[in-house]
């Protein structure tokens, strides 16, 4: 039987229902990190106040619950706090990504008065050298982690987040360490995505095969998961009850499938869920994937549409960050399998070491 | 008790879909489904109006007693209270 959020969650679904939504208010950031995706339009200005919060009220009139605000680095917004309480006034469930760096004791404590559901901090390493070195900020590190301390002390849920790279997978272990020590969570990210311009420039910094093997050898556990894909299963929930907006109000089924289905300061969220492109990657299945449908490594892939469009231009092709993955978890669960080591746990691993789920 | 005014606690996120309202507590980290009846307490329960008030528009709407609804308000917020979902924030008037 189900049980009744998950429930709500399939009507949502169903019915188009814009559940979650993230929202990048800001491209600025005083950072400067080269793996970075986002790609700002410098001629084009970012939403005002006024014009989030009208945006605010179509969303908790459209059905939406969860707001989790990005950006660039949203605490260079100097009207943040003034939109997060709208937001939590308006009865949504808040998640805030920030690199921590200008949290202090007094921000802090205007974040706990917020009451989000997680402050979500990126470390890309145990050591300073090693986080500042890819911030290209000095002191980076040692700011996040004493934001992540202060939140710590106010019993805000943190999460330490990291994207694995070559500058920073031998720190792996250290790092899962560090954020256990600080009473975070811990999540991770194995592969670097494009710039929303097109740029691969980011991808140099993604882990070969080799590097993901080491990575994620401890990780994964030997049986593959048990639901292999159907051909007719939807592969992704782009564009059904979540969606993303940009900062200058413009709508994508998610933060890395750059295509608007429109802009929410004219169009309405019924007309952006039925515009051609959120129809056309809401349909997707696996029998539209002429290279992955007969692959052998689909019960081990998280194939996603965005990162294929982003690396090739094809909505409907292969992502090869993916089957790089894919590949990897594969060759450890057969490597383990024959060792004998079965674990029942192995689809909730294969899980986690996807980019994190929404919610 | 018929005096109370119950509202929904500022601290709580919570949205309706479908007559049925999810309510997150997030220092809690839970999430609580309401039902029909009980989505429309929590909508009603916006700080102005008693329970006998809110009472008396679910005798209305659900075709029920107000003996029943009553006892079902009555519950309902007490639950919702010590759940810090909801709070009792002043006396209003009683049933005339």
């Amino acid at each position: 039987m189900t049980d009744p959020y998950t429930r709500i969650v399939k009507k949502t679904q169903d019915r188009l229902i814009p559940f979650i939504v993230h929202w990048e208010l800001t491209y600025h950031c005083n950072l400067h990190c080269p793996h970075c995706y986002v790609a700002p339009q410098n001629s084009r200005e970012e939403l005002t106040t006024g014009e989030i919060a009208e945006i605010l009220d179509t969303l908790k009139g459209a059905g939406t619950l969860y707001v989790i605000f990005s950006g660039g680095e949203i605490l260079t917004r100097r009207d943040f706090f003034d939109i997060a309480s709208y937001a939590r006034k308006k009865g949504f469930a808040l998640r805030l990504l920030t690199n921590g760096t200008l949290i202090d004791e007094g921000v802090a404590n205007q974040i706990k008065n917020l009451n989000p559901l997680s402050v979500e901090i990126s470390l890309y390493g145990s050591r300073a050298e090693t986080h500042d070195g890819i911030t290209a900020c000095t002191g980076s590190f040692e700011r996040s982690l004493k934001a992540l301390r202060l939140l710590n002390e106010r019993s805000i849920r943190t999460v330490v987040k990291c994207l694995m790279m070559k500058g920073n997978a031998s720190e792996f272990g250290r790092l899962k360490q560090l954020a256990q020590e600080i009473g975070s969570q811990f999540i991770y990210d194995p592969v670097v995505i494009p710039k929303i311009d097109g740029s691969m420039d980011p991808c140099r910094n993604r882990l070969d095969r080799t590097e993901l093997y080491s990575l994620f050898y401890p990780e994964v556990h030997a049986v593959k998961r048990d639901d292999d894909p159907r051909e007719d299963d939807l592969l992704c929930s782009a564009g059904l009850n979540a969606f993303s907006i940009s900062p200058y109000g413009d709508v994508y089924p998610c933060m890395a499938f750059k295509e608007s289905g429109g802009n929410l300061t004219k169009d309405s969220v019924c007309q952006i869920q039925h515009s051609p492109i959120f129809s056309k990657i809401r349909s997707i299945t696996l029998s539209d994937l002429p290279e992955c449908k007969g692959c052998e490594l689909v019960p081990y892939c998280n194939r996603c549409p965005a990162l294929a469009w982003l690396e090739s231009g094809d909505l409907f092709g292969p992502s090869y960050a993916d089957c790089v993955v894919a590949r990897v978890i594969k060759s450890i669960i057969d490597t383990k399998r024959e060792r004998a080591v079965i674990e029942s746990r192995t689809r909730t691993s294969i899980q986690n070491i996807r980019r994190e789920e929404l919610t | 008790m018929e005096k109370k005014i119950p509202m929904r606690s500022p601290s709580t996120a919570s949205q309706i879909i479908d007559e049925e309202a999810v309510v997150i507590v997030p220092s809690e980290q839970m999430v609580n489904i309401l039902n029909h009846l009980g989505c429309r307490i929590w909508d009603l329960a916006d700080g102005k109006r008693s329970v006998a008030e809110i009472t008396e528009i679910l005798t209305q709407e659900f075709d029920v007693s107000y003996e029943t609804a009553f006892k079902d308000a009555v519950e309902f917020t007490g639950d919702l209270v010590e759940k810090k979902m909801m709070e009792f924030v002043g006396e209003g008037k009683e049933k005339e």
